[in-house]
């Protein structure tokens, strides 16, 4: 293609993804992954890429339906404009689904690597991402009551030792965790250097629902509730969880109130600190990316699981306006907000 | 034997085998070919007078051509190692029918084509396969005792055919050659080549159809004709030398001794070459890079004809020209020669390589033959005139390969560049398709779209194409937008338009069309909105009121006072819309308003009041804004305003990053902000301030500053504190490693231990010595701002060999010592590069890295667990001392509580409670 045609493309392609739901690209962030895609025209019946596949591109489906589908579970069906595969690049691992271009699809195709190379170039589209990823599992988590698909802690309630906890401990207390787990221990010891810890009593509130949440709370020892009503969320937390899960990367202010259960020694880290850690670190940014798209698929497949199973799910309100539940979930898809 | 050896070739774990096939194939055909031309010759010679060769070699050089174009194509069909095992037992048929066939004059000129084409095409071939087998830095490393084995092979084919014809007839010497091509093939089958994997050479996915044409292939490769140009001059003058020897040698040695001394001398050069081949070739490529190696010949053969000239024909000075010919042509120059190949396109190179190894080869030996010819008919081939000839042509063969250096690293270049992001790529200039997609999207009723296309114009400059009519869209987001964004085009088309917003229903349009028809001096649209019922717009119509006048003081202003008299959420908001005017005014006026603000307990207040300072100028606001750099949210604006209060802002921000009690969240943030200066001044306080800082984090945030800076602004910087700075962080990659291997060996072989602290432990030392070793590539980008550094430092870390392989190869080149004399550079740093980034395991690389740490490394577990318990940084000496109690051996306990008395700051206080919440958290 000549370099006229080339640019003509990268324009276009530029306007579709500054329109996309999904971590809209702004600048430089937008015309560099407008350079990089690559249009592709799938025919009809065509796979686009089979489960246990190396997950090295990102599909953002401009016309076209396709389907996502994986034995023994809900099909997933994501219609334009949508973004395909791109949960299995964030979570680094090969294709958790088969795609299946169910009717003639134009795409524009990102390469993996060329994708984190963007978000490592553009750490504000990053930030941007992160939190709207999170603001939109927090939605969908809603739809999710009474437990919000959070989990249940496992671990025993540890007595908390009577002196400040140190380095090692605070390191281990984060790396354990979900929300860390795929961060680097370089990255990890610094939040954990840069954690304040708060001790807190059973029946203490550590933050009430509308509070500012200028801050995450990780509890390192210890046990806390959170709830909140309309809908009715009621979850616990133990040691190595990020206390309210995504919602607080996401918000500025708290969606829960939040108490402790048990003697907590708990980690507070300044959202500004943490940012500023995601900036110098981008491998713990690819880390928090990979657990938000895990959460994120979890409580898509919670939620089809449980409109399969006709239970009675906030969702429905959505139902009755959308149609399938295969609708519902691909709406889910591609609800990740501005 | 084994350690000599080791000593001599670096063979790395896994090349072995690969390389002894290739030495055994090579070894195989030169045998095979040698005995092939020793009968060629005496069956040839025997019946035929040596006149008919003239014949014979403008035969060869006619169907070379063919044989070049059939050749690419035979080898694209079947695949290089196929196509060569096709070869080799086509040979071996070939030679046996003629062996067989009676000796007619036609047959022997059959013969003689036959052994010569032969020749050509098997060399061609098997160094094709060897630029498959091997990447370039395999090349510079194997190539040479590779080659070892065709200098066997001549020596042991010419042996054999020495003892063969003494017990059998010359001809039967064709069926030895064929028996042993034969065997070759048999050989060959056990290589393993990937023919799946992808082309090897630069701009392989772009340019899969090339032009037919020999024509179109050069001017497609331009590179090709460089190297065209180095065969054909190198070709000339080591014909002229040899003529020019063996004619000195001729005119003053007696007859009678002649055949003793070319036997001797010839053994003396095959010899030189076996040992430069084996134990010197890689070295001297890896020393001087590939480029320069190609001049040691050239020079050697200059000086020799120099000589030969000087002194009228001597001997020795003609000796010294052959000499060099006979022990560096066949093994250095050769397997130079051939790494010259490797940064082309796999298609290129196929087709350019036969062509320019076959054709033009054959065509120049014929040329430069016959040119002699007419000299000796002339009585002009006396060796003064011959030796001023072999120093001309040795002269231009250096200008040539000097010029190539360049050119080699710029294919490197471009193939690093390959499939990654480039923005330059494409410049920002609409053509019509590009406006006509903009204005598709800007006619569209989807607000997102019509954003989408007034930021892909407002980022390009371009807004004057955003048609006025636009205000006449339904989105009120839309409307904001367009205005922000067309009332800074140095247009009046949309004013009109704007005045009629003044009344729309939302207050955030009403906003910005007062903003816009403000900022363009509208001052009854102003006057309008100072009567609107929204204290946001009275607020920001106030400001813009009173900018009008000569008042010293805003604040005693009526409508200014009764905004800042306000309350609640209504007073909230007027007060940021009052800030927001403020900051679009550039007034210093308002400082003191400002100032006020500042000290709100609302943080949104503090935020704009914060933002507002960015335009009007105060000294008073430095010290505010030096503090608001730990809010991210607009810590791009504050940068802005401290860079626009000059000087003094400035000097404030190097005292505050030079004092180290200085808040450290705030001196963290420094170095960015001093680079936005763009400065000299900038760019030496950050360098200076690099070699000082005590703190790892603020010196990576120093460099990340000086990196802009230089990627944006024209600077200087001393190049041996960059380069010592590079040494510095690849010498502690290096020291890292040292105790990684031995800590990751142990917890293999011991599982426990790789629970719980000793996990972390390695992580944190992978993550450390990814981190030096990306500093070291962050400063050589700052040293060499031109170059992709980055797309060089990905490309190491890829799984692609072939891509890696290229990028040791740039960084070599760019790292050469000589090309950056003037830069600092040296040979250490080059060598520390050479070393991080080769494809070695850690194991091997930790050996080797043994002499440039500044202490021996450990040897055992326990002795890595005890050295990091003396660490300076704090949280592996912790982890470190954890691990020494977690894995209970007695004297490390001791150890690890003598580092915690020594700096009590490793906290180790209830280490032994760790445990339990080690369960709590599920911890191995």
């Amino acid at each position: 293609m000549s370099d006229e045609g080339e640019r003509d493309r990268t324009i276009e392609r530029q306007i579709f993804l500054r329109t996309l739901n999904i971590a809209r690209p702004l600048g430089s962030a937008a015309k560099q992954l407008a350079e990089a895609m690559q249009d592709r025209l799938i025919p009809a019946g065509s796979r686009i890429y089979r489960r246990g596949d190396h997950a090295g591109h990102i599909y953002f489906v401009l016309k076209g339906e396709v389907e996502l589908k994986l034995e023994g579970a809900e099909s997933w069906k994501l219609t334009p404009p949508s973004v395909v595969g791109i949960l299995d690049v964030q979570q680094d691992r090969a294709r958790e689904r088969t795609a299946i271009a169910l009717s003639d699809v134009h795409a524009l195709v990102l390469g993996a690597e060329d994708y984190f190379d963007v978000l490592e170039d553009n750490f504000e589209y990053a930030r941007a991402g992160v939190q709207g990823i999170a603001v939109n599992l927090h939605k969908l988590s809603l739809d999710l009551a009474p437990t919000g698909g959070f989990p249940e802690p496992t671990g025993p309630v540890a007595p908390l030792p009577p002196r400040p906890l140190n380095l090692v401990e605070r390191t281990f207390a984060l790396h354990h965790g979900p929300a860390f787990r795929a961060a680097s221990i370089q990255g990890v010891t610094r939040l954990a250097g840069l954690a304040e810890e708060v001790r807190y009593e059973p029946g203490d509130v550590i933050s009430r629902r509308g509070d500012p949440c200028d801050a995450l709370v990780v509890v390192a020892l210890g046990l806390v509730r959170i709830d909140r009503e309309d809908p009715r969320v009621e979850a616990r937390f133990g040691a190595g969880s990020l206390v309210g899960g995504y919602a607080t990367i996401g918000h500025d202010a708290h969606e829960y109130d939040t108490t402790v259960l048990a003697p907590t020694a708990a980690l507070r880290v300044r959202k500004e600190d943490f940012f500023d850690l995601l900036e110098d670190h981008f491998e713990v940014t690819r880390g928090i990316l990979g657990f938000l798209a895990s959460e994120r698929e979890h409580v898509l497949e919670e939620r089809a699981a449980r409109i399969k199973a006709g239970e009675s799910l906030r969702v429905q309100r959505s139902l009755a306006t959308v149609g399938s539940a295969q609708e519902i979930v691909a709406l889910a898809d591609r609800l990740v907000p501005k | 034997m084994r350690p000599i050896l080791t000593r001599l070739v670096d063979v790395r774990p896994g090349e072995g085998r690969i390389l002894f096939q290739a030495f055994s194939v090579l070894f195989g055909i030169i045998a095979a070919h040698t005995i092939l031309e020793t009968a060629r010759d005496a069956l040839f010679l025997g019946k035929l007078p040596p006149s008919r060769l003239t014949l014979v070699y403008a035969l060869l050089a006619g169907l070379a051509l063919g044989v070049s174009a059939f050749n690419t194509h035979f080898v694209r069909r079947f695949g290089r190692r196929d196509a060569l095992i096709f070869t080799l037992v086509g040979a071996a048929w070939g030679t046996t029918v003629l062996h067989f066939a009676p000796l007619t004059p036609a047959v022997l000129f059959g013969l003689y084509v036959w052994s010569g084409l032969l020749g050509t095409l098997l060399t061609v071939q098997f160094w094709m396969l060897a630029g498959q087998l091997f990447t370039v830095a395999q090349g510079k490393r194997l190539f040479g005792p590779m080659a070892a084995g065709g200098v066997l092979g001549a020596v042991v084919g010419a042996t054999t055919a020495v003892a063969a014809v003494e017990v059998a007839p010359v001809s039967d010497l064709l069926l030895v050659a064929a028996g042993i091509f034969l065997v070759t093939a048999g050989r060959l089958t056990s290589v393993q080549a990937d023919e799946s994997r992808p082309p090897s050479g630069a701009g392989e996915e772009t340019r899969a159809i090339l032009p037919r044409g020999t024509i179109a292939l050069f001017r497609e490769e331009p590179y090709l004709i460089r190297i065209t140009a180095l065969i054909t001059l190198s070709t000339a003058a080591v014909l002229t030398t040899d003529y020019l020897f063996k004619s000195v040698a001729a005119a003053q040695i007696p007859s009678a001794e002649l055949g003793t001394f070319f036997a001797r001398y010839y053994a003396v050069l095959n010899g030189a070459s076996l040992i430069v081949q084996i134990g010197l070739a890689g070295r001297i490529i890896r020393g001087l890079g590939v480029a320069p190696t190609l001049l040691v010949l050239p020079v050697l053969v200059a000086v020799g004809g120099a000589g030969t000239l000087v002194m009228g024909g001597a001997l020795g000075m003609a000796m010294l020209a052959k000499g060099a010919d006979g022990a560096l042509r066949h093994s250095l120059h050769r397997v130079a020669g051939e790494l010259l190949w490797m940064p082309l396109p796999t298609e290129v190179r196929d087709r350019g390589k036969a062509l320019i190894d076959t054709v033009f080869g054959r065509l120049v030996q014929a040329a430069v033959a016959g040119a002699l010819l007419l000299l000796a008919a002339f009585g002009l081939s006396s060796p003064r005139l011959l030796a001023g000839i072999v120093l001309g042509l040795a002269a231009l063969w250096i200008a040539v390969t000097v010029g190539l250096s360049r050119p080699y690293v710029d294919l490197f270049r471009r193939a690093l560049r390959r499939g990654s992001l480039d923005v330059r790529a494409l410049g920002d200039d609409l053509d019509l398709g590009a406006v006509e997609a903009i204005m598709e999207a800007l006619s569209s009723r989807d607000p997102t779209r019509v954003l989408a296309a007034m930021e892909v114009l407002n980022e390009r400059q371009r807004t004057r194409l955003i048609p006025g009519l636009i205000l006449y869209h339904e989105a009120p987001e839309v409307l904001v937008r367009a205005l922000a964004i067309i009332a800074d085009a140095d247009r009046l088309d949309w004013a009109p338009l704007a005045e009629r917003l003044l009344t729309h229903p939302a207050e955030s349009v009403r906003l910005a069309a007062v903003r816009a028809l403000g900022a363009k001096g509208d001052g009854a649209a102003v006057e309008r909105a100072a009567q609107d019922e929204s204290p946001v717009i009275r607020a920001f119509a106030a400001v813009c009121l009173v900018n009008r006048t000569h008042a010293l003081d805003p604040r005693a202003d009526p409508r200014v006072a009764e905004i800042l008299r306000l309350e609640g959420d209504t007073g909230r908001a007027a007060r940021v819309a009052l800030l927001e005017a403020v900051r679009d005014s550039d007034d210093a006026r308002w400082a003191d308003v400002i100032l006020e603000l500042v000290g709100s307990d609302d943080a949104l207040i503090v935020e704009h009041a914060a933002m507002a300072m960015t335009r009007a100028q105060d000294p008073r606001f430095i010290p505010l804004l030096i503090a608001r750099l730990t809010v991210r949210d607009g810590r791009g604006a504050v940068r802005e305003a401290l860079v626009a209060h000059g000087q003094p802002a400035f000097d404030a921000l190097v005292e505050a990053l030079r004092d180290l009690g200085t808040d450290a969240r705030v001196r963290v943030h420094i170095p960015r902000t001093l680079c936005r200066f763009g400065t000299q001044r900038a760019a030496d306080v950050l360098l200076e301030q690099m070699l000082l800082e005590p703190s790892g984090l603020i010196r990576y945030k120093l460099l990340r500053g000086l990196g802009r800076l230089v990627s944006e602004h024209k600077v200087k910087l001393d190049r041996s504190r960059i380069q010592e700075q590079i040494r510095r962080n690849l010498t502690e990659h290096l020291r890292l490693l040292s105790f990684w291997v031995p800590l990751a060996s142990g917890q293999r072989e011991d599982a426990a231990r790789g629970q719980g602290a000793g996990k972390l432990i390695l992580g944190l030392l992978e993550d450390k010595q990814k981190q030096s070793l990306e500093r070291a590539f962050r400063l050589l980008q700052i040293a060499h701002r031109h170059e992709d550094i980055r797309t060089v430092y990905t490309t190491l870390r890829s799984s692609d060999r072939q891509r890696r392989a290229h990028a040791l190869e740039f960084l070599d080149a760019l790292t050469l010592p000589s090309r950056n004399v003037e830069e600092g550079g040296d040979a250490l740093t080059r060598e520390l590069f050479r070393l991080v980034a080769d494809d070695l395991t850690p194991e091997d690389l930790s050996a080797r890295a043994r002499a440039y740490l500044p202490e021996p490394p450990p040897t055992s577990y326990e002795e890595a667990v005890a050295a990091l318990l003396r660490e300076k940084d704090e949280s592996l000496a912790a982890l470190a001392a954890y691990h020494a109690l977690e894995i209970g051996r007695i004297e490390l306990r001791e150890r690890a509580e003598e580092a915690y008395r020594a700096r009590p700051t490793l906290s180790l206080q209830g280490a032994h409670e760790v445990f339990g919440m080690k369960e709590a958290l599920g911890v191995g």
